[in-house]
């Protein structure tokens, strides 16, 4: 399923390019694939990148939608960008602000930072404007490279009657990537309070958000790194990754001194007194039975 | 007779003195060195000659002033001696399809004179020979067809430029078309394969190699010997990652990461052949007194020929072969070098002619004084919480800091690990990415 929206995107990137302003970064519409919008379309623009030869590890910027179209969402699923500070995903109103690193760098042509599905809401045009853009380079100097800001027009024309709107599916039924929790304790971060970390990637859709449970507490839509509400550590912790389409992958972390997770169960002192507990009962029975 | 000879004597002091004022030797210049030639003494010239184009004049040379390039619309000056054009290598991946290998690399980059213009894909079935070159234009990919599932293919890019001359050449990698899997059964289609991909190449003899996707450690193997590693990675995904390979010397020291991105579609095997660990590097001296000997080190693969780069005004190379442990190390003089900053780099060459491209650059001053370089110290990359790695450990530290005033100990690990310019933001998470090691 995943395939179609990753065929789509593929094919999609090469049709209408808009002019290049900046000097490696581009937007296309992608879908659909003809220039005429009409109130109620779904469009497909992607934001891609040319390294142009040289490495980079970061990029920032932020991309303004006009108002006569509303973000209905963001795809990260293929974005060279593994780890993000400013998650594209969390847009607010029609403002996209996003920012994120590539360990170990990039090198490639027209690769994906983002998609965005927008959908219009008026006739008339606007320009989407991806400005404040600084891309870094690997070189292990933070060395920056601030880019054009770049307009891409869009038009949208009245429906007339008996036209129907031309809607983009996201179909993606896997779910994030398996990924790792760790509990970090140390009196110098945090103030001294324990925190999960974690990071994974969705291929398809995207990471929408993550929820934390720590023991029959939920914390909605949360960022790594989480201080723990709980500093006992004596709960469940479980962190749950929402792709944009709802999959989910469940991880847990076991904190220290406790046996198991996925279950309610006893802490080791817990368990070792209730041990204790059934060998005297055991002894006492044994003697009594004896004599 | 005496008077004679005084005569005479002054005669000839006073046609020295013209003959040197008016006949005055060349001013000469530092010699420069390449891996194969020199040139000894270069002769300053002051003004010869008159250049035009219909946007820009030259009235004189401007001699060895300064080298470097000065352009217009329609001219292009380069002053100078001597040019050294760097040219880098593509980095090839590639993936088997039934009958088919879809291959992509990254661009060569160039300067000074040289244009890319186009690549070539090599193809074999014999790896590091026979290859078969098709020019397939000024493009970052390409679908090789017609090809038997189940045999194994080389490939490699060569870079062409505007004469059509080869100027740099990519790692080799191996693809294995294969049908695609049966249908058995249909359905579900979750999108998901057992495939993997084999990395294979040369790091530095028993080294550490390490595999990160998409920033995660996900493999570690040791090198053997003769340097050469091979492992596995499977059950991926289908998707697009970002790969990295890098590589730990005896002595702890890192190489530059190999990055390369790779799209896994249903059904995908694939090599990532020929990769080729940059050398490692360091110098025993953060000052060295200008004149005296800095030793530059560090571990690559066995018996190779090594080019260390040493920057200053003038690029200076040196050319040194590693010992059957991968180690090179060459005591450099300092002569030639102007006071103040300086760094190195070096890259290695095998016997195929496959080079590593250049390593990680290590800096050091030309001063007054000798001062050793210890080891490590204050050069904690990244390493925010000291542990020796850099990962999502640091980065969530950093991240919990990200556009905050910083306080309490985070202060000093800022300035000490990041840029130290008491803000935490993209810059130093950029140094981050650089210096990760998953």
């Amino acid at each position: 399923m995943k395939e179609i929206l990753k065929t789509i995107l593929a094919l999609s990137i090469f049709l209408f390019a808009s002019p290049v302003l900046g000097a490696n970064l581009s937007i296309q519409k992608s879908l659909p694939s003809n220039n005429d919008l009409k109130v109620g379309d779904e469009t497909l623009l992607s934001l891609t990148m040319s390294s142009e030869g040289a490495e980079h590890n970061a990029i920032e910027g932020s991309l303004k939608i006009p108002p006569i179209f509303e973000v209905k969402g963001v795809v990260t699923g293929d974005s060279f960008v593994t780890i993000w500070l400013e998650d594209p995903s969390n847009f607010k109103d029609n403002v996209i602000n996003f920012s994120g690193i590539t360990p170990a760098g990039y090198n490639r042509e027209k690769g994906l930072v983002f998609s965005v599905i927008l959908r219009a809401l008026a006739p008339g045009a606007g320009n989407v404007t991806l400005d404040e853009v600084i891309v870094y380079k690997n070189d292990g100097l933070g060395t920056s490279e601030n880019l054009s800001t770049i307009e891409f027009p869009l038009r949208v024309r009245v429906v007339k009657d008996g036209e129907t709107p031309y809607l983009i599916g996201v179909q993606d039924t896997t779910p994030p990537e398996n990924f790792t929790v760790e509990l970090i304790k140390k009196s110098e971060l945090f103030d001294g309070k324990s925190v999960i970390i974690w990071n994974t990637r969705d291929l398809g859709s995207g990471i929408k958000s993550y929820d934390v449970f720590e023991g029959r507490k939920v914390f909605k839509q949360v960022t790594s790194p989480y201080v723990l509400e709980n500093q006992h550590l004596n709960g469940k912790i479980k962190v749950i990754a929402y792709d944009q389409e709802k999959n989910i992958r469940e991880v847990s972390v076991v904190p220290p001194g406790r046996f198991c997770v996925g279950v309610d169960c006893f802490s080791r002192i817990q368990i070792i007194f209730v041990l204790v507990v059934i060998t005297m009962l055991t002894f006492i029975l044994w003697r009594k039975s004896r004599t | 007779m005496i008077k004679d000879f005084y005569r005479i004597y002054k005669v000839g002091i006073s046609l020295f003195i013209i003959s040197t004022a008016f006949l005055g030797s060349p001013a000469l210049a530092v010699d420069y060195t390449s891996s194969n030639f020199i040139v000894r003494d270069p002769v300053i010239l002051s003004g010869a000659g008159f250049s035009a184009s219909s946007s820009f004049q030259q009235l004189s040379s401007l001699g060895q002033t300064a080298i470097g390039e000065s352009s217009a619309g329609g001219f292009i000056e380069r002053s100078g001696f001597l040019y050294y054009s760097v040219v880098t290598n593509p980095a090839l991946s590639g993936t088997g399809g039934s009958g088919q290998a879809s291959l992509s690399w990254t661009a060569s980059t160039a300067s000074l004179g040289y244009t890319i213009t186009a690549y070539e894909v090599g193809q074999s079935t014999i790896s590091g020979s026979g290859y078969t070159f098709t020019n397939v234009g000024n493009v970052l990919s390409s679908t090789r067809t017609s090809l038997t599932n189940g045999t194994t293919y080389y490939f490699i890019v060569r870079t062409l430029d505007s004469l059509g001359d080869v100027i740099a050449i990519s790692n080799e990698v191996s693809v294995t078309p294969s049908a695609s899997p049966g249908g058995g059964g249909g359905g579900g289609g979750s999108g998901t394969t057992t495939n993997g991909i084999t990395f294979s190449g040369y790091a530095f003899p028993l080294s550490r190699v390490t595999i990160l996707k998409d920033g995660v450690l996900v493999l570690e193997t040791i090198a053997g010997g003769d340097a050469r590693f091979s492992v596995r990675l499977s059950d991926l995904s289908t998707g697009s990652y970002n790969f990295a390979v890098y590589g730990t010397d005896k002595d702890g020291l890192k190489s530059n990461s190999f990055s390369f991105p790779i799209t896994i579609e249903e059904g995908d095997s694939a090599t990532i052949s020929g990769i080729f660990i940059s050398p490692t590097i360091d110098v025993d001296k953060s000052q060295v007194r200008k004149g005296d000997d800095i030793t530059i080190f560090g571990q690559t693969t066995p018996e190779s020929e090594v080019t260390i780069e040493v920057n200053s005004e003038t690029q200076h190379f040196i050319e040194t072969e590693s010992n059957d442990d991968g180690v090179y190390l060459y005591n450099f003089n300092t002569a030639p070098l102007e006071m103040g900053g300086h760094d190195t780099k070096s890259k290695s060459l095998l016997d195929n002619g496959q080079s590593s491209g250049y390593g990680k650059e290590v800096a050091f001053i030309v001063g007054t004084e000798n001062i050793p370089k210890v080891p490590n110290a204050g050069e904690c990359r990244a390493d925010l919480n000291g542990d020796t790695r850099v990962n999502l450990v640091d980065f969530s530290i950093a991240a919990f800091w990200y556009k905050k005033t910083l306080s309490g100990s985070i202060v000093t690990t800022e300035s000490d690990c990041l840029n130290g310019d008491a803000m935490i933001n993209l810059v130093d998470f950029s140094i981050m990415a650089f210096n990760w090691t998953g």
